[in-house]
Parts: structure tokens; C-alpha cells; sequence
């Protein structure tokens, strides 16, 4: 059953859908919005680490706060929040007519309004808490609960009927709320964190790496290669084609 | 004018520039994306720095790391996962290198035929393309894999599950194999040693065992170009082009223009017939915008962008199959964590696999950590333990269905070799509504408007469904066979990476783009050498190798077509890209290698802001320039030169 416009609104809320629609329809933003961006780092900011510990919790202050927390550093310790966010502001390349098509619009913000509006309808109480992040403030099941509301309500919401761009609306939620958790994951577990531009080493060794137990023992580099090589299936080293001509040319 | 341009240098337009240039024609190859000239230089091991998709030297992007990617729009959970750049999305892939399922070709006659997609048949015999395969096969060449550790444990899961082992290339039923792929096997100290001065060539040839498959290969360090392990087009196909003439068999290099993006396909007529006459593109670094003429044009784009520049140029498509029909394997992923070793980050990304004819197959994946946290939380499926996304009763045998989070996923990956992956890759139907389009969204960019990818994955065929469904309870039957403790699916949304058939060739002109020649129906001395020419999924198996062995074909259709040429595949001599010759050649022309290379002319590869010397006519760059409007440009200066 499709959930009704009236329903959908009132549960993601229409700065939700409004927001996300325009951040993603470059066509419709008649100028960028930095200033408002500027205003809102912390909220922004604490919005991301709160997204980072629900994925891959630590023993960090936001994981300790959703009562899901884990021994040694998780994702909030490897900044995978702060990546996701830069990640977010690369994303959508800004039309030629508000400037130039090398800048990007910043995304982020409008993600994390997505997620803090939706963390006020599922547990209004998340509106005061330790942290101006009504999503950072939430339990780990509420924080489940907000990704449950826009990804699986999201699917019901028949947006067909605006008028364009906003048709799209349903599409660019499902695919900005399906990927994220996914890069989230990524982000935790590479050396974006921990890696110099300039030298283009490491400076240490990425989080995820000791927890994963990845290349133990080779420090910040990689080896070219591993002691790995078992020989071949039943000393098996080529096949032909079924009507043996497979090595015709061999 | 040329002979011939190949726009894009990835799978499969590498192979049809090589292979008319090994025949003497005048072959310009036009790529959107970076050179990677000097991978020694240019790569690290690091995954965000190779595959962080907005700004990792393989994106789907500008040369010009600073600048932001190119974007897509696609309307659903999904991700497409592809690259610009010489090699294309070779780059990323395994070298897996498995043929086609008979099934999904015209007259096949066995007992499980009503098993596939019998609408969208390949419009040529399963024999007919052998020869094709076997060519490509000695060319790159394709190599039984060597296994490791988690080999070993697929390999005991499938025993385990009852299926018998396949020693044939060909599939004809239920079974298991190491992979048949396009990787060197292992020698010297390679796969043996850590130490990194034993792993240097000649000490150590082919595959390293180093598990990076997924950020291109340059292994062994110091090896010439056409000796690295993995043989990607820009270790295998490239190399041969650009020194077609060294070989003595009467070859031209070809001319490699990197940072070309092409915006526009010009066309003219010839008595009733339109025909292909002009390509132009952008280059990157500077703006500007070059026009050149050709006898015959192949679009090698892939399955996004052929379509997309075909819709952008104003071609015909009168039955509207232009972009549609997008088929991807309708991934899926299932993850098995062990209480013991498996080497999964290790070794080439996958090397056995399981072939299940009218379903589809599976395959082992290993992963370093990062790619591991992405297929987890990338997911259709909700998340595991709280909300299912609406596709209930999903676990397939697993014990888990949907993205692990919190302390679940905290201990999934908590150690990365003891986790074996397995890839469910389906035989999927092509259909309509799974399509390119160009977005009405979002703005256009510089090479004009974008495209939007739309694939309706909950409203797919009850036969795809149905093949995922089972192939999935497949995955975990294997894990648990293998020894897993614990096995998650994760139920992917689309992971566009395997793509195939948005400008298929088929037996009805109803329902297809190119004929089986590969050329266009509507638009003569144009023809289709990418994965978008494939008539279907294959029923499963990963495209790469069927797309070069179609290119191979295509070439010889075009050498006979349009240049009096006679075929030379059946009875012919192929030489290999590893073979002696072609080394000498790449050493002593520095042709492959970073540095100066020859300027303009043939076995030249140019770089950002540089032009051609011969054939090409620079045109003024209007600011804001869409495709309409340099397809106008184009038509006008077409009509003039035939005044």
C-alpha cells in the first residue's frame, strides 16, 4: 500500500523531502548557502560522528551515549563521520550558472538536517541531550529506527505526482540512505584519515587496519606481495575447450 | 581522414584499435579519462587513494584529481562502480575470464534451453564465437588461477555441496573450477615471499599474491608494461597497439589521445543510408573542442555512456532500445566469518567459482578492509536484527539478512582473514525498463547532458528473482559446507559494475540496436565494441572476456566490410601479448612507459592539452556548449565539406 503524501510528510518531515530534492536538483538553488552552512559545523559535525558510531561503534563519547559501545576506537576514532561529510561535499558539481563547474554543493548539511528531523519525530526527548545533534543524541535502536524511516518509508512514498524535479524526490532518498551506511563502513576502514597528501604516506597506521587485523606487522605500508600461493587445483594448470581446442594457439 | 576512431580505451575498444592496427589501418583511440602512464609512480596500494570513487586516480572522472567527478544520476539505491582512464574498468576487475553460457546464444538446443533468456539470444551460434574466444583467450592470455588459502576453503565448500569439478572452459552443467583468468600465473619468488627486493622482476614474474586486483596491477614492480600480472587492457591490449608496427606483420600503431572526452558523433548520408562521418570531443585540460573525420567509428564508451553520447549526437532510435535493457548480474553478497585462516585479503580477488547453468554462478571475493566495510553496509535489505526494507523472509539459509551495525558488525570485522566472501552473480533478463536515459534533473555538464541510470530492481523478472533467491541460498550452503561459524547475507541493491546490453545486438531489429556484426542498424560504418554490444548477461558469467571476443569479431567484420580486408581469426596466427616481440618492442619504443612519448603521430599517446598534429580541426569553444548545440556545429561543417 503507498504510503499517503499527507503521512509520508508528517513522519520525514517536508524539510526532509524538500531539502534533499533541492540538494540534489542543482537547477532549482538560486544561489549557495555557505553562510547557513558555516552556522551549522558543530550541529553538522556531531550529526556525522553520531552516524559514525551507530555503524561501527568505539569507546568514544557518542557510542557510550547510544548505550552501543565497543573496546578501543572504532569509527568516530578514525574521523569516518568527518569523511562522509567532505565525501557528501564532492558529490554534486555545481551548475555553470552559479559559478564555476569545478565547485561542488555542499550536500552534507542537507543530509544531516534529513537525519537530525527525522531523529526529533521518532524521540522528540533527543531534541535536548548531550549534544546539539538531536540524531547524536538517540539511542542505538532509535538511531535504527531513523534509518528505518528513510529507507523503508521512503519506498512507499509515491512522489510521482509533484512536478518535476521533484518527481525524483523518492529516488534520491533511497539512493543517498542506501549508500551512505556503505561508505560509512569504508571510510572507517582505509587510510583516508591518516594519509599526507604531500608525502603520500602515512603518518600512522589507520584504525581499521588494527582492528581488522589487515597487514599485521607491516606498520603504515603495504607489502607487494604475500607467501600465499598454494599451487593449483588438483595440479591442475590449463583446461581446454569442451571440444578440445582450448590451446589450439598455445 | 582515418580509418578508423575507437572512442575508449577500456575492454573493449582497446581490442578493436589493436586489432585493425595489427592489420595496417590508421587507428586514432580517443579515451575521456587519465593515461596512468607510469603506475610505479602514479598508484598506491591504498584503497581510498585508488577507489574512493569521487576522488581516487580510478574514478569515473577528469584526469585532473582537483576537479570533481563526472556525475550520473541514478534514482534508486544503487551504485555504479566504474572508471575513465586507459584500461577502463579492466582496471578494477579480476581478470576473470570465463566464456559465455551456450544457452544464451542463437540454436542452442540442449535440454535445459527453455532455462534462459530465450527472447534476447546472442544472434550467432555458441560455436561460431569459439574461434573468437580462443584468439582472445591466447592473446591476453587467460590462465587456469593459482589458489591460495581462501581458494582452498571455496573450493571445500563446493566438494562439500556435492558438485563435480569442471575441466573444460566451456560450462554444461552444475559445477566448480578455479577461475580461468587473465592473470600471469605465479613464478620465481612471486606468490612465495613478502620481502619486497625478492618481489622485483625478473626475481618474481606474474601474480604477487599482493591482493590489490581492485586498484589496478602493477606487479612485479619493474616488469615492462606487457608483463605485469593482471592483463588489463592497459597491460595487454594498449601495449600492442601502440607498437602495432614493430612486430613485422605489417601493423600501424595506433594514436592514443588521453583527456578526449567525446561530446559528438556527426553523421552524413550516403544514397538511403545515414552514415557515421565525424567525432568530436573535449579536451579536458583546456576546453577546447577538436573534430575529426572516419571512415568507420566505433563507440567503446561502455554501457552508460555509448547511449548517452548516441542520445546527445541526435542518432535515430526509432524502436527506442537505444539504453535499454541494462542487464548487471543483480549482485548479491554473502559474507562467512570462520574461526580459522582464510587469507582473504590476499591473492588474486577471485580465483574459483561455481557455475550453475539457467541460474547463474558464484565466485569468491577477497577484500582488503575497506572494500569489506562497503559490501557490508551496502544493502537492500535493511538492517540486520531491526527492519527488513520490505523484503521479508530473505535470510536464504543465512544467519543474518541486511547490513550489520554496532558491535555486530564491530566483530564481522574484526579479522579480515578470517572471512571468505562469496559474489552471487545472476543470470538476469534483460529488460526495458532497466535503462539509460539522459536526466531531465540535473544539469547538464560540459560534454552535455548526463545520464540517468534506472534500474526497477524490486519490479525485475520473476526468473531473475528467482535465480538470485536461489543462488544466494547457494552462497550460504557453500559457506557452511566451507566451515563457517556464521554466515550474513546482505541482499545488494545493484552494483552496476558487471554491465552488459544497452545497445545489444539481437535477431530482431524490434528489440536491439546492432546486428550481429556488432553494427548499428540505423547509423552504417558505426558499430557497437563494448559490453553495451552484448545481446545479454550471458547467463552469468563476467562479461570481459565474451565483450573482447565480440570485439575481435566486430573487427573483422569491419576490415571486411569497409576495407577489402579478408578475416583472420579462423586458421590464424594470434600472437600473445607477453610474447618476446611485443616486450622488445615496448622497451625499445618507450611507447608504454612515462616520459616523452612520440608526439602526433601514430604510436603517440597524448596527454591533457595536447592535440595531434595530423587530421584534426580545432573548433572555437562556446562557453556553456551543450551536445545539441556542437551536434549542430558539426552537421553544418559536414555539409560544407561536402559542398
Amino acid at each position: 500500500m503507498l504510503l499517503s503524501r499527507r503521512m509520508f510528510l508528517a513522519r520525514v518531515g517536508t524539510t526532509t523531502v524538500a531539502a534533499s530534492a533541492l540538494a540534489a536538483m542543482p537547477g532549482l538553488l538560486g544561489r549557495r548557502f555557505d553562510a547557513a552552512y558555516a552556522q551549522g559545523v558543530d550541529l553538522i559535525a556531531q550529526t556525522y560522528a553520531g552516524l559514525a558510531a551507530f555503524w561501527w561503534p568505539g569507546d568514544d563519547d557518542y557510542s557510550v551515549a547510544q548505550g552501543e559501545v565497543a573496546n578501543g576506537p572504532g569509527a568516530v576514532a578514525a574521523n569516518a563521520g568527518v569523511h562522509l561529510a567532505a565525501a557528501l561535499d564532492q558529490f554534486v558539481p555545481a551548475p555553470d550558472d552559479l559559478g564555476s563547474n569545478d565547485d561542488t554543493l555542499p550536500l552534507s548539511q542537507v543530509v544531516a538536517g534529513s537525519l537530525n528531523t527525522t531523529a526529533s519525530t521518532v524521540n522528540p526527548a533527543a531534541l535536548a541531550g548531550t549534544f546539539q545533534s538531536p540524531y547524536a543524541n538517540l539511542a542505538y535502536a532509535d538511531k535504527a529506527e531513523v534509518w528505518r524511516v528513510l529507507e523503508e518509508d521512503t519506498q512507499n512514498l509515491d512522489s510521482s505526482g509533484f512536478p518535476e524535479p521533484l518527481a525524483n524526490a523518492t529516488g534520491v532518498l533511497q539512493f543517498v540512505f542506501g549508500v551512505l551506511p556503505g561508505f560509512v563502513q569504508f571510510f572507517g576502514f582505509v587510510e583516508i584519515d591518516v594519509f599526507d597528501p604531500s608525502t603520500r604516506k602515512l603518518t600512522s597506521r589507520p584504525v581499521g587496519w588494527d582492528h581488522a587485523q589487515y597487514a599485521v606487522g607491516m606498520g603504515t605500508t603495504l607489502p607487494e606481495g604475500w607467501d600465499e600461493f598454494l599451487g593449483y587445483y588438483q595440479d591442475r594448470r590449463a583446461v581446454n575447450g569442451s571440444d578440445g581446442t582450448g590451446e589450439a594457439f598455445a | 581522414m582515418r580509418d578508423v576512431i575507437v572512442m575508449g580505451a577500456g575492454g573493449g575498444g582497446a581490442v578493436i584499435a589493436k586489432e585493425l592496427a595489427e592489420r595496417g589501418l590508421d587507428v586514432l583511440v580517443l579515451e575521456a579519462g587519465p593515461r596512468h602512464a607510469d603506475p610505479e609512480q602514479e598508484w598506491r596500494h591504498f584503497e581510498n587513494e585508488a577507489n574512493n570513487i569521487l576522488t581516487g586516480y580510478f574514478r569515473w572522472g577528469p584526469a585532473d584529481r582537483t576537479k570533481p567527478a563526472w556525475l550520473r544520476e541514478t534514482p534508486q539505491n544503487s551504485m555504479m562502480w566504474q572508471l575513465s582512464g586507459v584500461g577502463g574498468t579492466t582496471q578494477h576487475y579480476y581478470g576473470n575470464s570465463p566464456r559465455a553460457l551456450p544457452g544464451t546464444f542463437m540454436g542452442y538446443d540442449g535440454a535445459d534451453k527453455d532455462a534462459y533468456d530465450v527472447d534476447h539470444v546472442f544472434p550467432f551460434a555458441y560455436e561460431d564465437l569459439i574461434p573468437y574466444y580462443e584468439w582472445v583467450e591466447h592473446t591476453l592470455p587467460v590462465q587456469t588461477a593459482a589458489m591460495g588459502t581462501k581458494e582452498e576453503r571455496f573450493f571445500r565448500g563446493a566438494d562439500g555441496m556435492g558438485l563435480s569439478v569442471n575441466t573444460s572452459k566451456d560450462v554444461s552443467g552444475d559445477s566448480f573450477r578455479p577461475q580461468e583468468n587473465a592473470i600471469l600465473q605465479p613464478g620465481g619468488n612471486a606468490g612465495r615471499t613478502t620481502d619486497a627486493d625478492k618481489l622485483v622482476y625478473p626475481k618474481a614474474t606474474g601474480c604477487t599474491f599482493c591482493g590489490y586486483c581492485f586498484q589496478g596491477c602493477m606487479q612485479p614492480l619493474e616488469a615492462p608494461r606487457n608483463l605485469k600480472a593482471k592483463r588489463s587492457t592497459d597491460n595487454s591490449y594498449i601495449p600492442m597497439a601502440l607498437t602495432a608496427d614493430c612486430w613485422g606483420r605489417g601493423g600501424q600503431a595506433v594514436q592514443l589521445l588521453t583527456d578526449a572526452f567525446v561530446t559528438n558523433l556527426g553523421t552524413t548520408t550516403e544514397g538511403s543510408d545515414t552514415v557515421a562521418r565525424t567525432v568530436t570531443w573535449r579536451v579536458g585540460a583546456t576546453g577546447e573542442e577538436v573534430t575529426e573525420e572516419a571512415q568507420v567509428v566505433v563507440m567503446a564508451g561502455g554501457c552508460t555512456e555509448t547511449p548517452r553520447l548516441w542520445l546527445n549526437s541526435g542518432l535515430p532510435n526509432d524502436n527506442d532500445w537505444v539504453g535499454r535493457g541494462y542487464t548487471d548480474h543483480f549482485f548479491d553478497w554473502v559474507i562467512g566469518e570462520f574461526d580459522e585462516y582464510t587469507g582473504s585479503s590476499k591473492g588474486v580477488g577471485s580465483s574459483a567459482r561455481v557455475d550453475f547453468p539457467g541460474r547463474g554462478g558464484l565466485e569468491n571475493v577477497g577484500l582488503p578492509p575497506g572494500l569489506q566495510g562497503f559490501s557490508n553496509g551496502f544493502s537492500d535489505g535493511g538492517i540486520a536484527g531491526f527492519y527488513d526494507n520490505l523484503h521479508p523472509h530473505a535470510a536464504a539459509g543465512a544467519d543474518t539478512h541486511g547490513r550489520l551495525a554496532g558491535n555486530e558488525f564491530a566483530a564481522m570485522a574484526s579479522n579480515v582473514d578470517n572471512l571468505l566472501n562469496v559474489l552471487v552473480i545472476t543470470d538476469d533478463d534483460v529488460e526495458a525498463q532497466n535503462r539509460v536515459t539522459l536526466s531531465q534533473a540535473y544539469p547538464a555538464d560540459e560534454h552535455g547532458p548526463i545520464p540517468k541510470v534506472t534500474f526497477r530492481h524490486r519490479q525485475r523478472s520473476a526468473r531473475t528473482h528467482a535465480n538470485r533467491e536461489f543462488l544466494a541460498g547457494k552462497a550460504a550452503e557453500l559457506l557452511r559446507a566451507a566451515g563457517a561459524i556464521r554466515v550474513h547475507r546482505i541482499d545488494w541493491p545493484p552494483l552496476i559494475l558487471h554491465v552488459q546490453s544497452t545497445m545489444r545486438m539481437g535477431l530482431s531489429a524490434d528489440n536491439s540496436v546492432c546486428d550481429e556484426s556488432g553494427e548499428t542498424r540505423a547509423v552504417k560504418r558505426l558499430f557497437i565494441g563494448d559490453n553495451s554490444v552484448l545481446a545479454n548477461g550471458l547467463g552469468g558469467p563476467n562479461p570481459t572476456l565474451t565483450t573482447q571476443a565480440v570485439a575481435t569479431r566486430t573487427a573483422e567484420k569491419i576490415f571486411q566490410r569497409y576495407f577489402d580486408g579478408d578475416p583472420w581469426v579462423v586458421g590464424g596466427d594470434p600472437l600473445s601479448s607477453i610474447d618476446g616481440v611485443v616486450t622488445k618492442a615496448v622497451l625499445e619504443t618507450g611507447r608504454c612507459a612515462a616520459g616523452p612519448p612520440p608526439k602526433g603521430g601514430p604510436g603517440g599517446s597524448l596527454g591533457p592539452g595536447e592535440l595531434p598534429t595530423t587530421g584534426a580541426t580545432s573548433l572555437p569553444l562556446t562557453v556553456g556548449v551543450a551536445a545539441l548545440a556542437a551536434h549542430e556545429i558539426i552537421r553544418v561543417r559536414t555539409r560544407t565539406a561536402q559542398d
